[in-house]
């Protein structure tokens, strides 16, 4: 079969990438893997109607392979605006936002709806399951949309299902028990864990998470940054974190305010509803 | 309009009525003008028929009649002008011009040949909503006051087998198929015109 | 298809409100295929009731009345036909042969018919099926009686039981010929039309039983013993209606103008077929309206379908941004929302019809006990396929409403948090 043969092809590349990445940090690219930043923004400009002020305007921005990235701002800064240009769900009026070098305002919205799917993980502050699929079936929901990230967590550990065990157990949640409840049974904290298993099944090159941690206890905060990042290391994602808690910069490798490259202003001036904090 | 006067216009009638059904009456006679001096009316001569009677022929009604068949000179027999409505002899009459149009001849040169009729459909045996034999007339109704069609322009029509026709009472159709003529002299139960294995399709006006 | 999956999972979340609105689809496809059913199996019994017959004569009413209570023992006649109307009829050269009926008399809510024998061997249904014996014969005694299948069920008779006749419709003590019983020579095979309902015993016996009742009710010292009616002539008088077979087909309209122009009697004389078709069209209009408020009912359950989509629908803006951000496209939304409409229609046509032949199966010896209506269990037809199909095709036009809904939802919120 055609996937067994991808398959092992996809896990010695991956059994190479992983060596090279836990040695050397954030990652530069290795076999037929293509070099170059993860994210590029360049001479950005977004407004979300044409009557309405620009929203946001960035010069430049780039984030390299595998780099955690912590962006801090405040409500209205901006940062859900720039979350979804990143995430290809949005397109600005000007410049260029290229992810994996490939330029996503030329992509048509179903170019960009494959692309997200074959390549970004996103986790929201807080409800991030569907409730009436099971804890599992939600890590799964990536490999729905995409065969490439399908095929990518099936070369990891064989099966699927074993694949989503795998992460679940990464991020702490291995109970047999716990994995049968219904989602609505769990608490924040462990939604909030099965959400960056599902963001990471598959292993796409890009983690955005939008304030994650907003809704978590503050001891509850580091530990799930601690098990995000090692995850994102061991499938070398880069991550783009943003929050307006500027504590948790430290842990990561790189941390810029929104407000000083934004040259645009703050958002509720624009009009636009503040998401909510 | 006394009946008397009424058959004396019957041939014309039965043209006339394709089209105004049983409603309209003709215009009353010019009293100037004796009927009796009134030319006698010629149907237009017909167009001949093809010599291959596989040849589908698409017929009008009056080819069923053989020329020369003038049941109204039966009316010759009666002054007509004096019988009214309660004259027995008017009831003689038409009883006698039922027995003429029940054993009305039959133009027997269309026997074997392909054909094709429209008018209107006379079930005979039917179920919910399929017809498997019918009879066709050339007019709409059954009004009291004109006969209904002579046995010479009423053709029994059964479809193919399994392909019963699809409609209901009055439906003006076209039939197609191959024409059967039985003398009526041979007092058979198959006397007259019949179509067998006929295809029944819905009539639309030529353009 | 994932899509598919999802819309399932996501039914069965909400699997109460779902099967509520599964079961109102469910109860109006039922009324309205069972609407439909009704219509063409009555329409089949109807016609399948009579076969082979050119004319049916009686006395001058109605067409439609002359039908009903000579062949389908519906309703009653205004007039009888007197005998020497019938035999000038039956002298006529076209004429091939004719059946005399009378009726007035029944057995325990059962018409009783007279006839002759020529009934038996010339009255056909559904399409020139003739009558067979189950048991016995045709009658041969003054006495006899021959049974239609669901009378001798209904009442549990076999060959040789006595019956008694009554007067009229009804079976009251004091209207009974309980003087001159008869015996069950014969029991017919099953039919499935009026036929099977009847007592049939000869034009004779009705003679028999009627002497003495000239004034309407019997005098004392006027009836007879059956020995002695044995003896008397017993050729009647009056006779309620005829069935007619011609020679050819194509005279039927001459010798249909000759009886109605009969100067003699009153007399009436019909095409079955022609009679039929009058019938079908007087009862046309309430057979549309009856399929018309069945379709409003269907109507009605899609509309709560639609309700209880659209009210879910706001609760759901979370989970299509979430489903945004996994990469799914926007009409792949519109397909989720589509897809749970679907599944709700397709469930309740699914139910609906188990339904119908559930109430068919359950219903059908009760209306033909009471209703001499036969529904038989068959297959959908073409008709019922197509109603089943416009109403999936109402189904998916219904839901695309909260399908467009969610599609430019999920499109404007992007994925923005609307809690």
């Amino acid at each position: 079969m055609p996937a067994r043969r991808l398959g092992r092809h996809l896990v010695a590349q991956w059994t190479r990438a992983r060596a090279a990445l836990t040695a050397t940090g954030p990652a530069v690219a290795v076999a037929a893997a293509p070099v170059g930043p993860v994210v590029a923004l360049r001479d950005l400009r977004f407004r979300w109607r044409p009557d309405e002020p620009e929203v946001l305007a960035l010069d430049q921005l780039q984030v390299a392979r595998g780099e955690h990235l912590f962006i801090a701002g405040p409500s209205g800064s901006g940062k859900s605006t720039l979350l979804g240009l990143l995430a290809g769900v949005n397109v600005p009026q000007q410049g260029s936002v290229q992810v994996l070098g490939q330029a996503l305002e030329g992509l048509d919205g179903a170019a960009r709806d494959r692309f997200r799917a074959r390549h970004i993980g996103y986790i929201f502050q807080m409800f991030n399951l569907i409730p009436y699929l099971s804890i599992l079936d939600n890590v799964l929901l990536p490999c729905r949309f995409s065969a490439r990230r399908r095929a990518r967590a099936r070369a990891r550990s064989g099966r699927l299902v074993a694949e989503a065990h795998r992460l679940l157990a990464h991020l702490d949640l291995a109970a047999p028990d716990l994995l049968s409840r219904p989602v609505t049974a769990l608490s924040v904290g462990q939604q909030q864990r099965v959400a960056a298993a599902r963001a990471l099944i598959g292993a796409p090159e890009l983690l955005i998470a939008d304030e994650p941690t907003s809704a978590l206890d503050s001891d509850r905060r580091q530990a799930f940054l601690r098990l995000l990042f090692d995850e994102c290391r061991a499938s070398g994602s880069a991550l783009i974190f943003v929050s307006h808690d500027t504590s948790l910069a430290g842990l990561f490798d790189r941390s810029l305010a929104l407000g000083a490259v934004n040259q645009a202003g703050s958002a509720t001036a624009a009009g636009r509803p503040a998401p909510a904090a | 309009m006394t009946p008397p006067a009424l058959l004396r216009l019957l041939p014309v009638l039965s043209l006339a009525l394709l089209l105004a059904g049983c409603g309209d009456q003709p215009p009353p006679a010019d009293p100037a003008i004796d009927a009796d001096d009134a030319p006698a009316f010629e149907p237009e001569p017909l167009p001949p028929l093809p010599e291959d009677p596989n040849v589908l022929v698409e017929l009008q009604w009056d080819y069923l009649i053989p020329p020369g068949w003038r049941p109204d000179q039966l009316l010759d027999d009666y002054d007509v002008d004096a019988i009214d409505d309660d004259d027995p002899r008017a009831d003689e009459l038409m009883q006698k011009l039922l027995a003429i149009w029940a054993e009305a001849p039959v133009v027997e040169v269309l026997d074997g040949r392909r054909v094709r009729l429209p008018g209107f459909v006379v079930p005979l045996e039917l179920d919910a909503t399929e017809i498997a034999e019918f009879l066709l007339v050339p007019y709409f109704g059954a009004c009291i006051h004109v006969p209904p069609p002579p046995a010479n322009q009423t053709v029994l029509v059964r479809t193919v087998a399994d392909v019963p026709y699809r409609g209901g009472l009055f439906d003006v159709v076209w039939v197609e198929g191959r024409m059967r003529v039985e003398s009526f002299a041979n007092e058979l139960g198959d006397a007259g015109y019949r179509i067998e294995e006929a295809a029944v399709s819905p009539y639309e006006e030529p353009l | 298809m994932p899509i598919l999956r999802l819309a399932l999972l996501s039914l069965w979340n909400r699997r109460f409100t779902a099967l509520l609105t599964l079961l109102s689809i469910a109860l109006s496809v039922a009324l309205l295929l069972g609407v439909e059913r009704v219509r063409t199996e009555a329409r089949a019994s109807f016609a399948s009731t009579i076969s082979g017959t050119d004319l049916i004569v009686g006395a001058r009413s109605g067409p439609i009345q002359l039908l009903l209570y000579a062949v389908f023992r519906i309703g009653n006649p205004t007039n009888n036909i007197s005998w020497q109307s019938y035999q000038e009829i039956a002298a006529q050269p076209q004429v091939a042969w004719t059946v005399p009926l009378s009726l007035g008399d029944s057995h325990r809510g059962f018409r009783v018919l007279g006839t002759s024998l020529d009934y038996f061997e010339h009255y056909r249904y559904a399409r020139g099926r003739a009558l067979t014996f189950a048991r016995g014969q045709p009658f041969a005694d003054l006495y006899d009686a021959v049974l239609g299948a669901e009378v001798a069920r209904a009442l549990g008779y076999r060959l040789d039981d006595a019956i008694v006749i009554a007067h009229g419709a009804g079976d009251v003590t004091f209207a009974r010929h309980a003087d001159q019983p008869f015996r069950v020579a014969g029991i017919l095979a099953r039919t499935g039309t009026p036929v099977d309902r009847a007592v049939h015993v000869s034009l004779a016996a009705i003679e028999a039983i009627h002497i003495g009742w000239e004034g309407g009710a019997p005098m004392p010292g006027r009836t007879v013993t059956p020995d002695q009616a044995r003896r008397m002539d017993l050729t009647p008088t009056q006779i309620t209606a005829a069935l007619v077979g011609l020679k050819s087909r194509i005279a039927t309209f001459a010798m249909q103008r000759w009886i109605n122009a009969y100067r003699e009697e009153a007399l009436l004389a019909v095409l079955p077929g022609v009679a039929l078709s009058e019938l079908w069209s007087l009862v046309a209009v309430a057979e549309q309206a009856l399929l018309i408020v069945s379709g409003f009912v269907v109507l009605v359950g899609l509309i709560g379908m639609l309700t209880a989509l659209l009210i879910g629908l706001d609760e759901r803006r979370r989970e299509l941004a979430i489903l945004r951000s996994v990469g799914a496209r926007p009409w792949q939304v519109l397909a989720l929302i589509i897809g749970e409409a679907l599944l709700l229609t397709l469930l309740g046509l699914l139910t609906g019809v188990v339904l119908l032949y559930g109430l068919l199966a359950a219903g059908t010896v009760l209306v033909e006990g009471r209703f001499g209506l036969y529904l038989e269990l068959r297959v959908l037809s073409a008709q019922e396929w197509r109603l089943l199909t416009a109403v999936l095709a109402a189904g998916l036009l219904v839901g695309f409403i909260p399908a467009w809904r969610a599609y430019r939802m999920s499109l404007a919120d992007g994925l923005s948090l609307r809690v």
